[in-house]
């Protein structure tokens, strides 16, 4: 599906591009969300701003998705190394951005992983994330990210382990 | 539900609020805005070029249109008048006008 929305994207249809973005901007807001950066949404936003100029630049219409997280987690580096954005958000911004509960992890688990979580490396964070969250291949994980294959692996395996560890330790 | 279970839960969750309208929307927006400014240099570019030319071609094309000119004048003004009667005429310009009531 993504191909061929891209392909028309590419031909200049704003249209198909838009429809894209509905696709993947929550999966994208939400990875991004998990791996720490408190300026999901502008980051997110300004990811996709950069796809659409840079699409000529796609090598392959089906790898869209993995294309797209790499360029979100460019820029959501750059923007860690570049000047302090604004930070502040009011209550109401911050409720807008809270993510859906996952049925079936108890309040007291998921204040636990949270804070496991948020001790990870941000390397690591995005791995496990993307793999054991939305389920991507590390072979994909290493494409997007750009990140050795291998690292890809040992990141999750530990970070799965360090998270299931603090799962036990809460149970 | 496994621990795995659990963890891959926790580790997918999405936004609660869904957004996506209003998220394209800005997204588009700025996409928009960049097309836009791409075309405005674009134009603005390819204005220099032809200015860029005629002024090259000055010495020949003054004396073009000296000779064209005398020919010319009656034609440039009958367009000049067609052109102000199509303007004038157009819905939009007579309701900014107030010649038409809204």
């Amino acid at each position: 599906m993504d191909a061929a929305l891209v392909r028309q994207a590419r031909a200049g249809s704003q249209v198909a591009f838009a429809r894209l973005v509905a696709i993947h901007e929550k999966p994208l807001r939400g990875f991004l969300r998990k791996s720490g950066w408190i300026d999901a949404d502008d980051i997110a936003q300004e990811a996709f701003v950069a796809a659409w100029s840079h699409l000529p630049k796609l090598r392959e219409d089906s790898g869209f998705r993995a294309w797209l997280y790499g360029v979100a987690w460019k820029k959501a580096l750059s923007q860690r190394r570049g000047a302090q954005r604004a930070a502040v958000r009011d209550e109401a911004w911050r409720g807008e951005q809270d993510l859906e509960a996952a049925a079936g992890v108890a309040a007291e688990d998921r204040l636990a992983l949270e804070k496991a979580l948020a001790t990870l490396p941000e390397d690591q964070r995005a791995c496990v994330t993307l793999c054991l969250g939305q389920a991507w291949s590390h072979a994909e994980v290493s494409d997007a990210l750009g990140i050795p294959l291998g690292t890809v692996k040992s990141h999750v395996t530990r970070g799965r382990e360090r998270l299931l560890a603090v799962l036990g330790d809460s149970q | 539900m496994t621990p795995d279970d659990q963890l891959s839960g926790f580790l997918g969750e999405q936004p609660a609020v869904s957004r996506a309208d209003l998220f394209t929307a800005i997204v588009m927006q700025k996409i928009e805005h960049r097309v836009f400014l791409g075309r405005i240099a674009a134009a603005a570019g390819g204005a220099a070029v032809v200015g860029l030319i005629a002024w090259a071609c000055a010495p020949a094309l003054n004396v073009l249109i000296g000779a064209l000119a005398p020919g010319l004048t009656p034609v440039a003004a009958a367009l000049a008048l067609v052109a102000a009667t199509l303007l004038v005429s157009s819905p939009s310009v007579r309701q900014r006008l107030g010649f038409v009531s809204i």
